[in-house]
């Protein structure tokens, strides 16, 4: 598992996965600090999710940054050119601030990889979730075939792996105790 | 950056706004002076991202349009428009044709694509109807069309190279056609509140004004110009040999209107372009064809006719290219919303390939 310190809540797509999932709330309450960029902000068009991260920043659950430099965020366009401006702002971010991209998007996901950060998607805060004890294990393993309905290009089998763990590790706890 | 680019890309989205440069200094609460932004604008100095930003959400643009670097060069445009329409309205036309071009070509270029286009009636020099007619057939025939109904001119134009960009625009203007440097050609239709037939007939006018090699004689007399650009529409919409199979070869004193209903329903062209090409391969005398615009217009309005052709014009093929560079993760999910125009949601819902 990853030392994380910081998560940077990258692509608007794991924001909208969270929030589709019903799960952003309950994620900002982990001891993480969450951190997006401007543009990923602006990435969020629809008006009841938009209103969502507006809240959850207003109540400081979630920080905004300002862009970086725009040489470095152009650099990154320039290496990796199938990401967005707003993607290289926050892998920018990640970067900078040597934090842990939180990203659901694959492409994004190997830029950063290629760059040295700490990668984390969607799974895991579902796992972290579970682990943190916030949602049971049948939450966790509703939520991850939600995530399959409404997230098409999650690996599937990624997926079941991490149901499989989940269920092994309920089994375990209840022997345990 | 190209700094010069971004001015380009700049001076254009403050055009598109309406807007001059004290009111978009203005706009963005004078975070920029209007001289800062006149330097912008002149490629003399790079904006940070806060400015970039600032602008992105003045002008309604994503930042990622002020960044792109290739910035297609229109060589001609054939504005086919009423007097009526303003040159802010043609600059708004053309500055989102521009944009879809690049975000077309840019996907094409990430797909290694290729974004040129072989005109197969280069040498094909046009001086009479009768070469008109000759290069539609070989247009056909080229593309493998042979002599049957084209059921989706767009989706076809795409699959050959042309790019077809539809606007929903007021009646001021039919369509346009724009010579690329470079590129393959792209053909511009306005659709808002227009049948299916005139569309298609449009599309195939303008693409005519964009491929066809006329003599100094036509291209100089803008009325015969525009004649053999509409005969050339008819004639790729139905073929000679197709409408005399339907019509019968010889000349005919009376056709009812049935008869041209059921052509107009099945190749998706008006009664009014297939009874002037009635009259031009000489199946109907210039007269009766007089006598039927007359009783057409009296009938049904100078805008309307019987017959419904029911269809599709739509092009696929930009958004499959997005989904596919998605798939084989040569694009991020936020690039695609970049280049489609639409939200990371929209493309979320996306369903992958296969």
């Amino acid at each position: 598992m990853a030392n994380v310190k910081n998560i940077l809540v990258k692509d608007a797509c794991i924001i909208i996965d969270l929030m589709e999932l019903d799960l952003l709330d309950v994620f900002l309450s982990l001891d993480y600090i969450v951190i997006t960029s401007q543009s990923v902000v602006k990435e969020i068009t629809d008006e009841t999710q938009a209103e969502l991260l507006a809240n959850q920043i207003r109540a400081n659950n979630m920080q905004k940054e300002n862009d970086g430099e725009l040489s470095d965020i152009l650099n990154l366009m320039g290496k990796y050119t199938g990401i967005s401006y707003a993607d290289a702002t926050v892998l920018e971010l990640s970067l900078r601030i040597n934090a842990t991209l939180l990203s659901a998007d694959k492409l994004l996901r190997k830029a950063g990889e290629n760059e040295g950060a700490t990668i984390c998607g969607t799974l895991w805060v579902i796992r972290e979730l579970y682990m943190s004890e916030m949602i049971s294990s049948a939450i966790a393993i509703t939520k991850i075939n939600e995530l399959i309905k409404i997230n098409t290009r999650i690996p599937i089998n990624l997926c079941k792996k991490l149901i499989k763990e989940i269920e092994k590790h309920q089994a375990t706890y209840y022997i345990n105790k | 950056m190209r700094l010069d680019i971004f001015g380009s890309r700049l001076r254009s989205a403050r055009m598109i706004a309406g807007l001059s440069l004290r009111e978009l200094s203005e706009k963005i609460d004078n975070e920029v002076t209007k001289q800062a932004l006149s330097k912008y604008e002149k490629g003399l100095m790079q904006p940070s991202s806060s400015v970039l930003n600032a602008l992105s959400d003045a002008l309604n643009l994503k930042v990622d349009f002020f960044l792109k670097d290739n910035f297609v060069e229109f060589k001609t445009i054939d504005f086919r428009k009423k007097k009526s329409m303003t040159k802010r309205d043609e600059d708004i036309i053309l500055e989102r044709s521009r944009l879809y071009y690049e975000n077309y070509s840019e996907i094409e270029n990430i797909l290694g694509i290729g974004n040129s286009f072989l005109n197969p009636i280069e040498n094909l020099i046009i001086n009479s109807l009768e070469d008109v007619e000759r290069a539609a057939d070989v247009l056909r025939d080229t593309w493998g069309l042979g002599t049957q109904p084209i059921s989706n001119l767009i989706e076809m134009l795409e699959s050959v190279g042309i790019k077809v960009f539809t606007i929903e625009h007021s009646d001021e203007i039919d369509g346009v056609a724009i010579d690329i440097e470079g590129g393959s050609p792209l053909v511009i239709i306005n659709i808002d509140n227009k049948p299916l037939e005139r569309i298609r007939f449009t599309i195939i006018h303008e693409l005519a004004h964009s491929i066809l090699k006329f003599t100094k004689r036509i291209l100089e007399d803008e009325r015969l110009l525009e004649k053999m650009c509409h005969y050339f529409a008819s004639c790729f919409l139905i073929p000679k040999s197709k409408l005399i199979e339907m019509i019968g070869g010889n000349k005919r004193n009376y056709i009812r209107i049935n008869e041209l209903i059921a052509i107009k329903e099945y190749f998706g062209i008006s009664i009014r372009a297939l009874v002037y090409r009635l009259q031009q391969i000489g199946i109907i005398t210039t007269n009766y064809h007089k006598r039927w615009s007359i009783w057409l217009n009296k009938e049904y309005g100078s805008k309307n006719e019987p017959g419904n052709y029911v269809g599709v014009e739509k092009s696929h093929r930009f958004m499959q290219l997005i989904d596919r560079a998605l798939s084989e993760e040569l694009i991020s999910i936020s690039k695609a919303a970049s280049l489609s125009n639409l939200s990371v949601s929209d493309i979320k819902k996306m369903k992958p390939i296969g």
